[in-house]
């Protein structure tokens, strides 16, 4: 991409720091022609020289350089006790970048562009006919598990790029991320498989509902669409109908315990985590104007703890515990996920012969592993 | 006499310090050249169980503690090192090269430090150039502990013994390097 020097900037700020052609000439250790050029648009300083340039005026990359193509959309799912830092952001927007050249070997449709929702907001009554709607489209009724399955058919119909990682446990926010390239309209949602089994449905749907919601992220509502995405999952996963059905139960139940474990129980059910079946009978109490007798976080943690440990991760589970390899951890992503991303990416890296390293800043793994991923992809074809 | 110090890349250390021990904190030869490894690097190995299982020496003991010494930088110097980070950072996503975040946070430090940085890496060579950066392969810097009487031939036959049995080549065409630098054809295993 060529690059202009953002002449009027550092003209300006040259100015104000009362720092005349000849001083940044002396400073950078240049001619004054050199510098007379720069800023009257008739060369540009070379990378070293624009770096000196930047640290004299107290001007980054970005400042100094005039932008001219569209940034990656990013969403990260919020976490009370986690924020999301600009490091997290520019982290995900370059992966983002990188994403790019690989449009061109997706197979989705070549014309028509998938639906997306008119008005997403945070209404109770309007999720619930949202999820009614999507599950008749799933075929399912109200009160049936969404299966893994289910959701992974509506990303592929909404033309949603899955790339299932092993990016290792995370406690943190970094389960699941979501780009969207606006040049090309396209979305990629990396899923970490090394996550809970039940937190890793609900992470997908919150992802789905960025999807769906994209405007959010298009209008830059980042709070409105995390909110959103939140409130959609839980409802999606486990809706009004059954939420009533569990409510008298848990409404009967005499003790903390019995209240857990009517939690646990459904939790197993719907394969979704205790605390997503806790939020929407609370959501569903309040909303009906219900009597609820919430727990303290000193009982529901601890239990929702002791449930996560009785299940392996997705990752054990879909590789019996072991660390697969790179071929077979691209096969069985494929297979389980119905992505065309690492098939995408093999004829990507063997028509433009992509280094290793490209590799790892798209799916963001140490160079070593990607090394693994390059071979078996560039010996696949 | 003042070291002169130098910052090895992970897949460098990775190719060097299983057989060149305590390959780090080391001064050799007549300039004292001693080798620091980038904070980086334990961190690029904790995120993989992949390179757990393939450098299983990496947590033995020995070279835990071998990599506990870590350059010592100052305020100033950490916050020169971020903003040279934050400009070559976004000067490679600009230009779509293809160096990654960990590598060129070594070469931002390394700018700043004014000291060479141990890769083999041909993409943050490349860099390196642009931002002029100086840089020395794995198998230059053997041949300087060589002269330096720091480690002797044999030793460099054992670690290009292991890098061909492990398939871990610095970069394609090592071999012809290696014999023009040490005149002998690299071992076969």
């Amino acid at each position: 991409m060529s690059k202009q020097l953002n002449i009027p900037l550092v003209s300006s700020t040259a100015e104000a720091q009362g720092l005349t052609q000849t001083a940044i000439a002396a400073q950078l250790e240049v001619t004054k022609a050199a510098v007379s050029k720069w800023l009257t648009g008739k060369s540009h300083p070379r990378p070293p020289e624009l770096l000196k340039l930047g640290k004299l005026l107290g001007l980054g990359y970005k400042d100094l350089t005039i932008e001219s193509k569209a940034e990656p959309l990013i969403a990260f799912r919020r976490r009370a006790s986690c924020k999301t830092t600009p490091k997290h952001i520019n982290r995900a927007k370059a992966m983002g970048r990188c994403l790019e050249p690989l449009t061109s070997y997706l197979d989705f449709d070549p014309f028509l562009a998938p639906g997306y929702l008119k008005d997403p907001n945070l209404g109770y009554e309007y999720i619930q006919k949202l999820v009614t709607t999507l599950r008749r489209e799933m075929n399912l009724s109200d009160h049936e598990p969404i299966g893994f399955k289910d959701l992974i058919n509506k990303f592929r119909d909404q033309q949603a790029v899955l790339i299932p990682t092993l990016w290792g446990k995370k406690d943190k926010h970094e389960n699941a991320l979501h780009i969207y390239l606006s040049e090309s309209k396209t979305t990629w949602i990396y899923l970490n498989l090394d996550s809970e089994i039940h937190d890793f449905k609900f992470w997908m749907a919150h992802e789905l509902a960025h999807v769906l919601s994209v405007n959010l992220l298009e209008q830059d509502q980042l709070d409105l669409a995390e909110d959103f995405a939140d409130r959609f999952a839980g409802a999606l996963l486990f809706p009004e109908a059954a939420a009533k059905t569990v409510y008298k139960e848990y409404a009967k139940a005499r003790s903390d315990r019995g209240r857990t474990k009517v939690l646990m129980e459904t939790g197993s059910e719907y394969t979704i985590s205790p605390n997503s079946v806790y939020q929407e009978l609370k959501q569903y109490a309040e909303v009906h104007e219900q009597p609820f007798t919430e727990l303290d976080n000193k009982v529901l943690f601890p239990a929702i703890n002791q449930f996560n440990k009785k299940f392996p991760t997705l990752s054990e589970h879909l590789f019996d515990g072991e660390t697969p390899s790179a071929n077979s951890f691209m096969r069985v992503a494929q297979e389980q996920f119905d992505t065309h991303f690492y098939k995408a990416l093999g004829e990507y890296v063997r028509k433009t012969n992509a280094p290793p390293s490209a590799i790892s800043r798209m799916i963001d793994v140490p160079l070593l592993d990607a090394r693994a991923y390059h071979e078996a992809l560039t010996t696949a074809g | 006499m003042a070291q002169s110090k130098l910052l090895v890349d992970s897949n460098s250390y990775f190719r060097l310090a299983q057989n060149i021990h305590p390959l780090l904190s080391t001064p050799f030869g007549k300039e004292q050249y001693t080798l620091y490894p980038h904070e980086d690097l334990t961190f690029e190995l904790e995120r993989s169980p992949r390179l757990r299982t393939k450098f299983h020496w990496f947590m033995e003991a020995g070279y835990v503690e071998n990599r506990k010494r870590k350059l010592q930088l100052g305020k100033k110097d950490r916050a020169a090192i971020q903003d040279n980070f934050d400009h070559i950072w976004a000067y490679i996503q600009d230009e779509q090269l293809n160096p990654l975040e960990v590598d060129t946070r070594i070469l931002a430090a390394a700018l700043q430090l004014e000291i060479p940085v141990v890769t083999d890496d041909r993409d943050m060579r490349e860099v390196a150039d642009i931002f002029e950066i100086s840089w020395i392969s794995s198998m230059e810097l053997m041949k300087m502990m060589l002269d330096a009487n720091h480690i002797d031939i044999e030793k460099i036959r054992q670690v290009a013994a292991q890098w061909r049995y492990e398939n871990e080549w610095p970069y394609g065409g090592w071999e012809k390097e290696y014999s023009k630098l040490f005149g002998e054809k690299p071992p076969k295993e």
